[in-house]
């Protein structure tokens, strides 16, 4: 087991490496540069400016340049937002992003699992249509229309929440002053979990369904076992196999990108970090996010390979 | 003596896209304790289904109806509660492919306690205890060591081994085995019908075993009931089975047994034709297509299982005339 974690750890550095010069370079092709929306300054301003950020040099030297910096664990400084660098940024931004994201997909896999096994109990039953009709709904319903409408409802009409500010307010933080300080991330939370609980819930329905039919549910409950016992003992284990592979790649993604729901919520995390750097050209600031993206997917997928091994013994890891 | 089981007019049926499929028709069999009765048809006849309908196990489509009497309780009237307290205890089921019967993601200690702590309350150690106890007169080395593996790491044979151990933990009344050696290799089979041989020896529970292999009832069982398309057409001592069958169906599968004494070339007398199709079935006598004496009176009107002496039974119009 650990051999293997070393084993992945020591692939994930060409990895990285394969990520990082492929995006820099898909960053620079990108028409336009940093300075461009400032029509106005001088050109000799602007080239100071490049030069300050050695956008003058040859794109090879810069890429040699930011690689040096990376090794270092360095990720320079931000061309949009003045006197901060990358890593100040994102020390800001993935806080936030870590406390909804996971907040969210927590809370998305509790309820995405219980519905998808009581859907697959009730397989063609009228619990299982409903539980079903809801997730399709749940999925088909996008977060920019879910979200501006939870707004609407929570927020404007019914004043229970506050609006895209990280401030407590609202009337349920009047009502119940414990729970204050939670108030701006519930409305978030909720828009970014609920299309999770919906593919959760589906993925989970599925794959019990097929656990159900096999032969060792038969075997469990000739034993005369409970069916709470078959469910949970026998079944579950293997019925939470996909989900599991599915989970690992959406926390990454869902950590690090939650960029609908943390604009529409004005939220500063590392979603708005992203879209802003990649709308100003921000090369720094995009190719850092792009890196603490995608440590996240690669940690993420170990982590979903080692409980693998944990889940199905016939998987032994490092095999 | 009570009989451990009756089973009183079951009937078996499958609701699929295209129709109810009849699986199981009013079978009547009783079994006595301590008895081994043999089933026996080919796939399809009905003969796994008569009992996991018997046990509750039928797949979600499937239902049961009729009575199936154990130890003066119908089965079929008990709720999920009631039966579990039966299943596993007094009866228990051996399935067929071991491979996959089992928990993969289960060590097998686990899988063989859980039944103990379930029907017999023991603590897990007691059960650990008994569990040993059954494994070692199965015959499962370095049980110990075997008791934390998963079943992964067990051969076809000690899987089947463990499944036996899995049903006799409680020491049940009746025990039912489906077709308990059809996937093992021959030398691995042998062995585990020398375990149901000893087990017949020393245990007072009766055994159903469920086979398409005439070889391993006439090693094992006191009784056969033949089963052709969900019915049974005969039921006899096994002595008599394999003296003087009596239905053209039962005389053929003997005379599809290869047999030693015939010179190698021989061919072997198949059944002509094919089992008819369980959707639709005939109104006469289900074999009449593929039997070689069929009249007019056989294709048109099912025969009844008739009583010919005391311990046999057969459905045919032919004997009658005869």
């Amino acid at each position: 087991m650990l051999s293997f974690a070393l084993k992945r750890l020591a692939i994930a550095a060409p990895t990285l490496f394969i990520i990082v010069s492929l995006s820099f370079f898909l960053m620079h092709t990108a028409p336009g540069g940093p300075f461009d929306a400032e029509a106005n300054l001088e050109p000799q301003i602007i080239a100071n400016l490049k030069a300050a950020y050695d956008l003058d040099k040859p794109l090879f030297q810069q890429y040699l340049i930011y690689l040096g910096k990376v090794a270092q664990g360095e990720f320079g400084p931000s061309i949009r937002y003045q006197d901060r660098s990358v890593t100040q940024l994102i020390a800001t931004g993935l806080p936030v992003s870590l406390r909804i994201g996971l907040s969210a997909i927590f809370i998305a896999a509790m309820i995405g699992i219980s519905l998808g096994i009581t859907a697959a109990l009730n397989q063609n039953k009228t619990t299982d249509y409903v539980v079903m009709g809801v997730a399709m709904t749940g999925i088909a319903v996008p977060s920019f229309v879910l979200a501006p409408l939870m707004t609407l409802i929570f927020g404007v009409i019914l004043k229970l929440l506050p609006i895209a500010t990280l401030e407590p307010g609202g009337s349920l933080a009047r009502t119940f002053p414990a729970i204050a300080p939670l108030t701006p991330y519930i409305l978030p939370i909720i828009a970014l979990a609920i299309p999770q609980v919906a593919i959760i819930s589906r993925l989970t329905r599925g794959a019990m369904i097929e656990v159900l039919r096999q032969n060792y549910i038969r075997t469990a409950r000739a034993k005369g076992l409970a069916e709470r016992r078959v469910v949970w003992r026998h079944a579950l284990q293997a019925g939470l196999l996909p989900v599991v592979s599915y989970l690992g790649p959406a926390i990454a993604g869902i950590v690090t990108g939650a960029v609908v729901v943390e604009t529409i919520f004005q939220l500063p995390g590392m979603g708005r970090f992203f879209v802003q750097g990649a709308i100003n050209r921000d090369y720094p600031l995009v190719l850092g996010i792009v890196i603490i993206f995608a440590t996240a997917v690669i940690a993420m997928n170990l982590i979903v390979d080692l409980l693998y091994g944990v889940l199905d013994p016939k998987v032994k890891a490092g095999d | 003596m009570n009989p451990v089981l009756t089973l009183d007019h079951l009937n078996v049926s499958f609701a699929t896209n295209n129709g109810e499929v009849s699986a199981v028709s009013d079978l009547s069999l009783s079994i006595t304790p301590g008895e081994c009765v043999g089933i026996v048809g080919e796939s399809g006849s009905g003969k796994s289904q008569t009992f996991l309908g018997a046990m509750g196990l039928l797949a979600n489509n499937g239902t049961a109806t009729g009575r199936v009497v154990f130890q003066g309780q119908d089965l079929l009237t008990l709720d999920r509660a009631a039966l579990n307290k039966i299943r596993g205890d007094r009866m228990a089921m051996i399935f067929q492919d071991a491979g996959t019967s089992l928990t993969p993601h289960m060590r097998i200690g686990d899988q063989l306690i859980e039944v103990l702590t379930t029907h017999k309350g023991h603590s897990r150690q007691a059960a650990r205890q008994r569990v040993l106890e059954v494994m070692e007169s199965m015959r499962i080395p370095e049980i110990e060591k075997r008791l934390t593996q998963y079943p992964h790491e067990f051969s076809g044979g000690m899987r089947q081994r463990v499944m036996i151990a899995m049903a006799l933990v409680c020491e049940p009344d009746l025990l039912i085995a489906d077709e308990p050696t059809t996937a093992l290799d021959v030398t691995v089979q042998a062995q585990i019908l020398n375990l149901f041989r000893a087990l017949k020896r020393h245990t007072k529970s009766a055994i159903v075993l469920i086979t398409h292999d005439l070889g391993v009832v006439a090693g094992l069982c006191d009784r056969v009931a033949v089963m052709y398309a969900g019915r049974i057409v005969e039921e006899a001592p096994v002595a008599d089975i394999f003296a003087a069958p009596k239905h053209p169906y039962t005389q053929g599968l003997l005379k599809c047994m290869p047999r030693l004494d015939q010179l190698l070339d021989a061919e072997l007398d198949a059944i002509p034709g094919q089992p008819p199709n369980l959707q639709n079935l005939p109104n006469g006598c289900a074999f009449a297509e593929r039997c070689v004496n069929a009249n007019t009176r056989c294709h048109n009107e099912r025969p009844a299982l008739r009583e010919l002496s005391s311990a046999r039974r057969a459905a045919c119009h032919l004997l009658e005339a005869a």
